[in-house]
Formats: C-alpha cells, sequence, structure tokens
C-alpha cells in the first residue's frame, strides 16, 4: 500500500476497523442500509436537478452524485453518468491524498476541475466535502457535474480545435472553496470572473453545494440510527459483497485474450488523420485486464482521454455486461485492472487538450470493449452505438436580454441493437444518462427556432435485432450573431453491426446560410479544418444548422427478422418499404392507408436467400 | 531494489508522474524500482508484479528492455 494511502486510516486504527469488517452485519440491515445511501444519492441530484441555473443542469442532468467511506472508497453511486463513475473515484482519492486527509476541517468544501488529476475534462467540476459525525471522520460526500461555461477560447467550454489545455477554460486544481462553513470569496471571483455566464456559474456551484448539505444531513439521520461502526462497517461489507459477485461474472467468461478496435475520424486540428482505439482484454479466471497499448499516440486536438474517461469507459463496460443487482460501489472495480499509456488518446499527457474525449469518445472505447468481448459473451454485448452526444454549443448577447449567454446542447443517437431485442433510437449515447432540453425549453431559453425534429427513416443498422435510429434537428438563429462550436464524430463511417447485422447510418452536422439553397460543411462555408469538430464560428440571423445523430450496428442478420417486425417498423417509420424489401426480404404493400405483408412473395424471396 | 520515494514537485512545477504500467497519476510518492539499468516508477508493488508478469515479456523488447524474455 502505498504511503499516503495510510494515512486513511489514521483516524481510527486499522487493525479497529478491520475488526469491524470482520463482524458480520445481517443481509437485511446490509440491505436497508445500502439503499439507504443510494437513495441519498438519488436525492442530492434531485436537488442539484431543482436548484440549479443551466439547462444542462436541470434538464440534461449531466452530474453524478456519490458516497465515500474514510478511506477513500465509494460505497454509493445512483443511476447517474456511467462517464463520471470512474472519473470521481480517483478525483476524490487524489484530491484528499493531495490535500492530506489532516488539513480537511468540517464544513470545507473543495473544488477541482483538472484533467490531469482524475478529471474527464475541464468542463467536468468536482465538489468534495468531509462529512464528521460527532467529531468523528466518516467519509467524504461528493458529486461531479458539466458546467456549461468555463471560459477559454470557444464559449460553452468546448474548443473543439484547441491544441493545448489552456485554450480549454479555467482550470483548477484542488482548492478550498468553502473553509470550515464560509465561502473563500477571492477563490470565486477568480473562477466567476474567468466564466462569461457568470451567475449561471454561481447558481449551478450552488445547487452542487447544496446536494452536498442533503447528503450531509441524510448522513447523519443514518449514522444516529444504526451507529457509526455499522454504517462504516457495512459499507466494507458491501463492496466485500460486490467485489464476490464481480468476480463471479469474470468466473464465467472464457479465459482468454480478446482484441478489437475503432477510429476517431478527426481530432478537430489535424485534417483527415484517424486514431486507433484498441483494447485487448485479458481473462484470467475471476480477474480481467484491460491492455490499452495499442491505441494511437494522442492527438494534437481535443479528441483525447483523459486517465479518467478510459477508466469511466471501462467500469461502465463491465457493468453493462454484468448483473445489474451488483451494488454499485468500489467493490466493483477491485477485480478490473488497466493499462492505460500515458502520452496516448486514451491517456493525455499535459498539456495536451482532451474536452471531446469524455463526450464523444468515451462511448467509442465501450463499443471497443464490447467488440473484444463479443467474443466470449455475445448473449451480454450490443452493437456499436451511434456514439455521439453530437455536442454543440453557442452563446453570445441574448438579444432579448442583453446579457451574456451560453448552451451546450446534446442529442441522443441509436444505440446498437443486441441479443434480445432492437436498439434504442435517439438515446443519450452510452456514457451518460443525459437528457436533451426540450424543445419548448430550448426556444424560450435561447434565441432559436426548432423547425424539423425527427427520427430519421433507415438510420438504424438493419439486423435480426435492428439498431436504433438516429435523429434530425434543425434549427435557425434568431439572434443577429450567435457563437457555435461542434465536437461531432461518426460522420464517415458508421456504428457496425455484429454477427451480420449493417452498419447503421453516420451523421452530419451542416449549416444553411440565410439565402443559399444548399446545406454545407463547416469547411465549405468556413474553411475549419474538421467539418464536425470546430469553435468559434460566428453565424447570423436566419443561418440554419442542421445536425444528423449516427444511428446504431445491427445485431444479427437482417433477413431473420420476423416480417410481422418488419412489418411495424414500416408502419412506425423506422424502416421504408424500399429497405423493408432489398434488405429483409419482405415485401410490403399499402392499401387502404396501411401497410401489409404480401405473404407468398415474402415466403419466395425469402427462399430465394436461403431463409426460412 | 525497489523503494518508496516520497513525490516533492516545486509549486510551479507542471509535470504528472505517470505509472510505468497503468499510466495512472502518481500522488505524493511512488514505487521506484530499479532494472536492466532502466528507474522505474508505479503505484505500488501490484503494478510492478504486472509489468514483470504481463507487461515485459509482451512489449519488453520493443522498448530496449534486454532481459525482456527473463
Amino acid at each position: 500500500m502505498a504511503p499516503w494511502k495510510s494515512q486513511f486510516q489514521k483516524r481510527k486504527g486499522k487493525e479497529q476497523i478491520q475488526m469491524q469488517t470482520e463482524k458480520s452485519i445481517d443481509s437485511v440491515t446490509l440491505t436497508i442500509i445500502n439503499n439507504s445511501l443510494v437513495n441519498t444519492c438519488r436525492e442530492m441530484g434531485l436537488a442539484m436537478m431543482k436548484t440549479s441555473y443551466s439547462s444542462i443542469f436541470n434538464e440534461g442532468l449531466d452530474f453524478s452524485c456519490v458516497i465515500f467511506d474514510r478511506d477513500g472508497e465509494m460505497v454509493a453511486y445512483a443511476e447517474f453518468c456511467p462517464a463520471q463513475i470512474g472519473a470521481i473515484l480517483y478525483t476524490m482519492q487524489w484530491t484528499i491524498a493531495e490535500i492530506g486527509l489532516e488539513n480537511f476541517k468540517p464544513g470545507d468544501v473543495v473544488m477541482h476541475n483538472d484533467p490531469y488529476r482524475g478529471g474527464c475534462h475541464m468542463p467536468e467540476h468536482t465538489v468534495i466535502k468531509a462529512v464528521y459525525h460527532d467529531g468523528e471522520l466518516y467519509g467524504f460526500i461528493g458529486n461531479i457535474a458539466h458546467v456549461t461555461e468555463i471560459g477559454g477560447k470557444a464559449v460553452g467550454g468546448f474548443a473543439a480545435d484547441a491544441k493545448e489545455v489552456y485554450q480549454e477554460g479555467l482550470r483548477l486544481p484542488p482548492v478550498k472553496i468553502i473553509r470550515e462553513g464560509e465561502p473563500v470569496e477571492d477563490i470565486w471571483k477568480i473562477i466567476l470572473e474567468n466564466h462569461r455566464t457568470p451567475r449561471t456559474s454561481w447558481g449551478d456551484f450552488h445547487a452542487m453545494l447544496g446536494s452536498l448539505n442533503v447528503a450531509e444531513r441524510r448522513l447523519h439521520e443514518l449514522l444516529n440510527r444504526y451507529g457509526f461502526d455499522e454504517v462504516l462497517t457495512a459499507g466494507k461489507q458491501l463492496m466485500d459483497y460486490s467485489e464476490a459477485r464481480m468476480r463471479a461474472e469474470i468466473r464465467n467468461i472464457s479465459n482468454g485474450e480478446y482484441q478489437f478496435d475503432d477510429w476517431i475520424e478527426n481530432d478537430g486540428v489535424v485534417p483527415d488523420k484517424r486514431y486507433r482505439i484498441n483494447c485487448t482484454v485479458v481473462v484470467r479466471d475471476e480477474e480481467i485486464l484491460f491492455d490499452y497499448n495499442g491505441s494511437s499516440p494522442q492527438a494534437r486536438g481535443p479528441c483525447n482521454c483523459t486517465y479518467g474517461v478510459t477508466a469511466s469507459a471501462t467500469f461502465n463496460a463491465m457493468l453493462n455486461i454484468t448483473d445489474q443487482t451488483i451494488p454499485r460501489n468500489s467493490g466493483c472495480y477491485r477485480p478490473i485492472q488497466l493499462i492505460v499509456p500515458p502520452g496516448t488518446v486514451v491517456n493525455v499527457k499535459h498539456p495536451g487538450p482532451s474536452v471531446g474525449g469524455n463526450s464523444e469518445i468515451h462511448e467509442r472505447i465501450v463499443d471497443v470493449l464490447f467488440g473484444c468481448l463479443s467474443g466470449a459473451v455475445p448473449e451480454r454485448v450490443a452493437a456499436a452505438t451511434g456514439a455521439s452526444s453530437c455536442n454543440f454549443l453557442f452563446g453570445g448577447i441574448h438579444p432579448n436580454t442583453g446579457q451574456y449567454y451560453a448552451n451546450y446542447h446534446i442529442d441522443g443517437c441509436g444505440w446498437g441493437g443486441k441479443a434480445t431485442g432492437d436498439g434504442n433510437h435517439t438515446q443519450c449515447p452510452i456514457n451518460g444518462n443525459c437528457r436533451n432540453t426540450p424543445v419548448e425549453v430550448f426556444e424560450t431559453r435561447y434565441p432559436w427556432l426548432t423547425k424539423t425534429y425527427r427520427i430519421v427513416e433507415d438510420s438504424g443498422g438493419h439486423g435480426q435485432h435492428r439498431g436504433g435510429c438516429g435523429s434530425e434537428r434543425v434549427i435557425e438563429a434568431l439572434a443577429p450573431e450567435i457563437t457555435v462550436s461542434s465536437f461531432m464524430d461518426r460522420h464517415e463511417t458508421g456504428a457496425w453491426g455484429l454477427f451480420g447485422g449493417k452498419e447503421g447510418a453516420s451523421g452530419a452536422v451542416r449549416i444553411r446560410k440565410n439565402g443559399d439553397d444548399h446545406w454545407r460543411t463547416f469547411s465549405e462555408v468556413y474553411g475549419t479544418p474538421s467539418p464536425n469538430k470546430f469553435a468559434d464560428i460566428q453565424i447570423q440571423a436566419g443561418d440554419e444548422i442542421r445536425i444528423v445523430s449516427p444511428g446504431g450496428g445491427g445485431y444479427g442478420p437482417p433477413e431473420k427478422r420476423e416480417p410481422s417486425e418488419v412489418l411495424d417498423d414500416v408502419r412506425e417509420g423506422l424502416v421504408s418499404p424500399e429497405e423493408a424489401r432489398d434488405i429483409y426480404a419482405v415485401l410490403l404493400v399499402h392499401e387502404a392507408g396501411d401497410w401489409y405483408i404480401d405473404e407468398d412473395t415474402t415466403a419466395n424471396l425469402r427462399r430465394e436467400r436461403g431463409v426460412s | 531494489m525497489a523503494q518508496w520515494e516520497p513525490i516533492s514537485d516545486a509549486l510551479y512545477a507542471t509535470q504528472i508522474h505517470h505509472c510505468d504500467l497503468c499510466g495512472k497519476m502518481l500522488i505524493r510518492c511512488l514505487w521506484r524500482v530499479e532494472y536492466d539499468s532502466k528507474s522505474l516508477k508505479f503505484c505500488d508493488e501490484q503494478c510492478e508484479r504486472t509489468w514483470f508478469d504481463y507487461w515485459l515479456p509482451r512489449y519488453g523488447k520493443a522498448h530496449g528492455f534486454t532481459n525482456a524474455e527473463d
């Protein structure tokens, strides 16, 4: 054990803790304490949602709330953003280590967003508070959330053409923003002075602080009810239980090595250069190792991932292929080992930029891991997802208020088909459980008119289990000038299918200038190095933006899809009758305003293709 | 030879120390190992073990370790 880790045990002798761990708590009490801790995390999230200012907080829910014990181990987590579950493990532990446990006092709150210190990317801010009960340290509560505007070269904190971290916004090492219950005003001034929308940041930060207060109150109630030692011991036992369950899951995967790769289309800086994400998964009995050594050297542009992002993506994939009833805590991660070479696209080194890694590349890593494990547990993985959050950022002076505004807009994409069913349509990618902003809220808060928002027919990869469809959104600028940025991928190659399933449709971002008849790429109109990753572009009133999200890959050969399911797809506008005939070998006829299967011709078509 | 070594960078230092196996940031101290005339740094003994068991046989030669097949 590293010497700094032993400091966690200083407050109450390590031996005593171990003795308590050996004392068994009955499973009913354990379940109640676990549910109470998880519900506290959920309540933290509700407090965030209901009190925050930005739409990425209160509509997008781009945050995660967690409880750690005093050893820096995560004891509870609720259904928040998978993108943040790995990162917060490290931000929490490393922050405590860097500041020193002995320097925490009751009422202190630490904030940081440093991508090299375990963070996901610069917009993701973590706040941490130590919880003392009757003068004794129980542990830490924290949350990590995507702050919309953090300064830097691009409004909305997404400098998609950044070449170094200093262009990406204000970088905070772990600093106390509250000291023994009192705001450290000098730090607040520095932070807010560097954000374009300080009032929104102030509101969102206070939503984060409020959620910590909620958690602290609930923890005191729990500790009063069950006793300090009982709750602490329950946390240890829950982690041991999760570890045992995870080891049992890994034992069910055949020993061996599994490799797969996928490619990032460009980095926003160097045109037409692709970057490889490669992983070798090594399964040995009840442990699993993820080796990313075959990945490309880090990019000049911000498609790089931090260590926290790659760890989160790895844990995310593992939690998706294992039993969903395993309590989510640090125990789940003990049998998992990572090798993530620094200086690659999966572990950026200072001063490399990384804002796109968390939002756009995390999901590609999960896809790669599903690809690896498709050879071992084909019934548990899915074909590739559209894997794009369609990150679209904008801001400027709002014509109605005269104030600066900024927004981080995301769209869902199609998910991959899987052994048990079709992929979901236009759903937030696998890195987040986020929601996009409803059109009504979007138009009320920002100077845009939404002209189209629809599912794109035939965009899901065809298959026995069809990939989910992507969406199309067209918005028209209403303000005299809006500054926009974008970080998107999967615009050249669609999401791959599995076991004979077809590729999903790729995505796009286009602009139609006021008076132009054609949709054009941003490279064509503004000369950006990348057509889908760009920053700081000024558009004018009447200009329209079209965002198309990619579809998911199909699973299994399309000819094996039941004709009745294909009929439903056509009736719902998900598959065209032409594709139904050509791809699925199902002939549909349109009569009296509805579609029907031509049974005889369909049987002949399927017989010709060797499908019974 | 292996031992714990404190990390004490100046306040203005920008470098981040990474584990030579897993790539994680090293904080406060590192596990220093001398091998094959090279100085290696790890998170702890577990990363050192995996480096010898897994990394060295697989990637050692390409990284100039002459004893890669030990």
